[in-house]
């Protein structure tokens, strides 16, 4: 059986580990670990029984 | 011997009729994404906004009723500073469906968060390397 649907809202919540990494997880330039959060919206399509 | 034979048979049996009554076994998902992010001039700020848009696509697989595993890829990208950035986790789901809606937490590992370093002003630039394989990001979501 297939369903198709909407995703209204999906929230993320990334922390980051990573000293090296720069974009998208924390605010300064040179620092390093962070959080930072993402929201999404869009199609589902489910397959089951 | 002949218990450890009816335990595998066991086992793949109610396997097979939890996956038969799993109204879920399989999602997919293709949307919008918005990743919030924020710039903070040195020393002095102030904070400006710079969030990064694109798409966002995941896989699930739930063998079982309520659990299983996920796969995600994001893309996004600033036109303000022209930063991109992608993506790739995976990990753990729990799931559940309540009066028709579907909710779902998943646990997720990133393997390689990716920057575009060489497309920032070289005063933004990082002091170590920005996109090192192996770092690792975690990921709830509802």
């Amino acid at each position: 059986m297939r369903h198709i649907g909407a995703r209204l809202i999906q929230f993320d919540y990334l922390h980051n580990n990573n000293k090296a990494a720069q974009i998208g997880f924390e605010g300064s330039p040179g620092s390093g670990p962070g959080n930072c959060y993402r929201i999404a919206t869009g199609i589902v399509f489910r397959f089951g029984k | 011997m002949k218990t450890t034979s009816l335990l595998l048979l066991f086992t793949a049996f109610f396997a097979a009729f939890a996956h038969a009554q799993n109204p879920d076994s399989i999602v997919v998902f293709g949307g919008f994404s918005r990743l919030g992010y924020g710039i903070y001039a040195d020393y002095s700020g102030p904070w400006i906004s710079a969030p990064l848009n694109g798409f966002e696509i995941s896989g699930a697989f739930s063998p079982v009723r309520h659990f299983g595993a996920e796969v995600d890829f994001a893309h996004g990208y600033s036109p303000s500073n022209h930063w991109s950035s992608q993506t790739f986790m995976g990990g753990p789901r729990f799931s559940a469906n309540i009066d028709g809606s579907a909710f779902s937490v998943t646990f997720l590992l990133e393997a390689s968060p990716s920057t575009a370093p060489e497309a920032r002003p070289p005063s933004l630039w990082p002091s170590a390397a920005a996109s090192t394989p192996g770092s690792c990001a975690t990921s709830a979501r509802a």
